[in-house]
């Protein structure tokens, strides 16, 4: 019995090896195009609303977005006639001239010089409503003393952000290496994408130095004598309300200071004062 | 028997089927996502405050993207009618399990773990087994017919076409004992090892003998038995047959009797019988085969016909059903025990005697 079993199971299994080839391709299936939808955004739907407008809002982070939006959605916009609420925080260098008109956002924070760059006459369809008060970008160094010069930039690994539109990570840092760090080599400087994968390899020490506004803890408490500031002031950042929604400006221009002096509270080390309304 | 092997085979095409074709689909899924949570999860890290934390609400959000996956396929028949992602998770930390990706965002890796069911047609998976076990079953019954060929004729060499594509096959035959193949004719169950090794160390002769005592209806243990017997013809009248080499072979009453009285002839010395000429047959050789017929029970229409004496053509019809009945039991073996004949030169009529030496014959058992 057992020779004679095994015997006809290794028939069949030889049967089976010879439809293999023909099982594997009716098996050969293609997968329809699957989509992902974009990850930079967090909606919400509008409470008590009969509306179909949508509230679409820009800005350079996603601190907080999911309360940001619930806020607006149960309780700023209800009632009102919008359906969703949409918070996106892409790169800034992913925003284009069409998506600005296209999308048209409703709500967004950039900068002045930024939103011309990408409209010149943006202020016929926006108006500032806020202002985040400017603060102070830092070189944050692991030695005492510190000192922007050649001299001292000498094979030091020097941390910066990848996006280009960043002021604090790119723009201001970059205009002083190009001042005082004569004879840089560029593989001195590493790029990052985003200000935690820079500031967890400076904690790291893989790098020396890095530019910041102080945007983790160890970073706060930083020895001054280990920091020094940019020249540079940074240039204002502005809540810009589309004039379609003129109507709601008093009541988001005071959500939107409770917002940011949280963040600023959380993610900036130096003094500052917060300007109310516009500036 | 042969419905199980259906079922058994229908089985394995089955759950060969859903493994491939779940395999096949999950893999697409691997590839698609492999392609696209990069561009989707590193635009939205860019501007995370934290990673992790934007990562795992990530996991949930892309999730809804993902259910009712559906697939075409280039046959008619979607076997995975969908593919639904039940688990997914990104994170910064390596993963394990089978279903993961990784890429680079910056200056360190992702990883993504993906758990995914899928959703079959079944009843199109049903269908498609069930024509690929009607496929299989004839391969099967071709390959047991070659078998076949090999165990029945020892020493036929697998012919050159079916060496090529079914090498697995013939080597397995190959490597089969020569007695493998009366147990897969169910001739043979359950031996012991010490009758296995018995077998095993048989002479082709032997084994033959073996094989055509198993066929006769005898068990292993009187085979085995047969196969080492002596070459010997021996009477057994009571029961009607003959016992040639250990093996017992029924014959009809009348051709029976003509055997045992050539045999007697024989083992009694007397010269090999000369056929009496036509129109004249031998009455004192007819009374004493009557006489015999009489004392064994022989039928009454053989014994009457006898009465008129012993005819040449009466003793050829018999030897000539001896001969039919021994070769279709013994096959080439059979030709030891029948006749040799002689012409003789003056009546040029033909004298018949056993083959056999008288010292190998038994009249009785």
């Amino acid at each position: 019995m057992p020779r004679n079993f095994v015997f006809t199971i290794l028939r069949l299994l030889i049967a089976t090896l010879v439809l293999l080839p023909a099982m594997v391709f009716l098996s050969q299936q293609t997968i329809e195009p699957v989509v992902l939808k974009e990850q930079y955004s967090y909606s919400c739907k509008v409470k008590n609303t009969s509306g179909k407008k949508h509230f679409h809002i820009y800005m350079p982070t996603n601190w907080q977005v999911e309360e940001f939006a619930q806020t607006l959605c149960d309780t700023l916009l209800a009632k009102q006639s919008f359906e969703t609420v949409t918070v996106s925080w892409q790169p800034r260098e992913m925003l284009s001239t069409e998506q600005l008109l296209s999308d048209n956002y409703a709500l967004f924070l950039n900068r002045d010089y930024a939103l011309s760059g990408l409209l010149p006459n943006w202020d016929d369809f926006y108006t500032a409503i806020l202002s985040l008060p400017s603060y102070q970008i830092s070189w944050f160094s692991h030695q005492d003393n510190m000192q922007l010069s050649a001299n001292s930039l000498k094979n030091k690994r020097i941390g910066l952000l990848e996006d280009k539109r960043s002021e604090s990570g790119y723009l201001a840092p970059m205009s002083e290496l190009k001042q005082f760090g004569h004879g840089l080599d560029n593989a001195q400087l590493v790029f990052y994408p985003n200000r935690e994968s820079l500031v967890n390899d400076f904690l790291a020490e893989k790098l020396d130095i890095i530019p910041s506004v102080g945007h983790h803890g160890q970073l706060k408490r930083w020895p001054a004598s280990k920091t020094q500031p940019l020249q540079h002031v940074s240039s204002t950042l502005s809540w810009y309300l589309n004039d379609q929604y003129a109507d709601l400006a008093p009541s988001l221009v005071t959500y939107l200071q409770q917002y940011q002096s949280r963040l600023l509270k959380v993610h900036t080390t130096h003094p500052y004062s917060l300007d109310k309304g516009l500036r | 028997m042969n419905y199980l092997k259906a079922l058994v085979l229908f089985l394995l095409i089955f759950v060969g089927l859903i493994y491939l074709s779940g395999q096949n689909a999950k893999q697409q899924l691997m590839m698609t996502l492999a392609e696209q949570l990069p561009q989707v999860v590193n635009p939205s890290l860019n501007n995370a405050i934290d990673e992790s934390q934007e990562l795992s609400r990530m996991s949930h959000s892309l999730l809804d993207d993902l259910h009712d996956i559906t697939f075409v396929s280039k046959l008619p028949g979607d076997l995975v009618a969908s593919l639904t992602v039940t688990e997914l998770n990104l994170s910064k930390i390596q993963l394990s399990g089978s279903d993961t990706l990784n890429w680079q965002f910056g200056n360190h890796a992702l990883y993504a773990s993906i758990d995914s069911s899928v959703n079959f047609n079944y009843w199109l998976v049903a269908f498609w087994a069930s024509a690929f076990t009607a496929v299989g079953l004839l391969i099967d019954y071709l390959f047991k017919f070659i078998f076949k060929l090999q165990t029945n004729r020892q020493k036929v060499p697998i012919p050159d076409q079916l060496m090529t594509g079914k090498d697995k096959l013939s080597t397995a035959i190959e490597e089969l004992r020569w007695f493998d193949g009366l147990k897969q004719q169910g001739l043979i169950k359950g031996l012991t090892a010490q009758q296995e090794l018995q077998l095993a160390s048989f002479k082709e002769q032997q084994q033959c003998w073996f094989s055509i005592a198993l066929k006769q209806g005898l068990n292993i243990e009187q085979a085995l038995k047969a196969a080492e017997a002596d070459d010997a013809l021996c009477f057994d009248l009571a029961n009607q047959q003959v016992i040639i080499h250990g093996v017992p072979i029924r014959l009809s009453k009348t051709p029976l009797l003509y055997y045992f009285w050539y045999a007697k002839r024989k083992f009694e010395a007397e010269p090999a019988y000369l056929n009496p000429p036509q129109g004249k047959p031998d009455h004192k050789n007819g009374q004493q085969l009557a006489k015999l017929m009489q004392q064994y029970g022989g039928h009454q229409k053989a014994i009457r016909d006898l009465d008129e004496g012993l005819k040449g053509k009466t003793l050829d019809q018999n030897r000539n059903k001896i001969k039919t009945e021994l070769q279709r039991v013994l096959e080439g073996l059979a030709c030891d025990y029948l006749f040799d004949s002689e012409r003789d030169e003056r009546t040029a009529r033909y004298r018949y005697s056993l083959k056999l030496p008288a010292s190998k014959l038994k009249l009785g058992p």
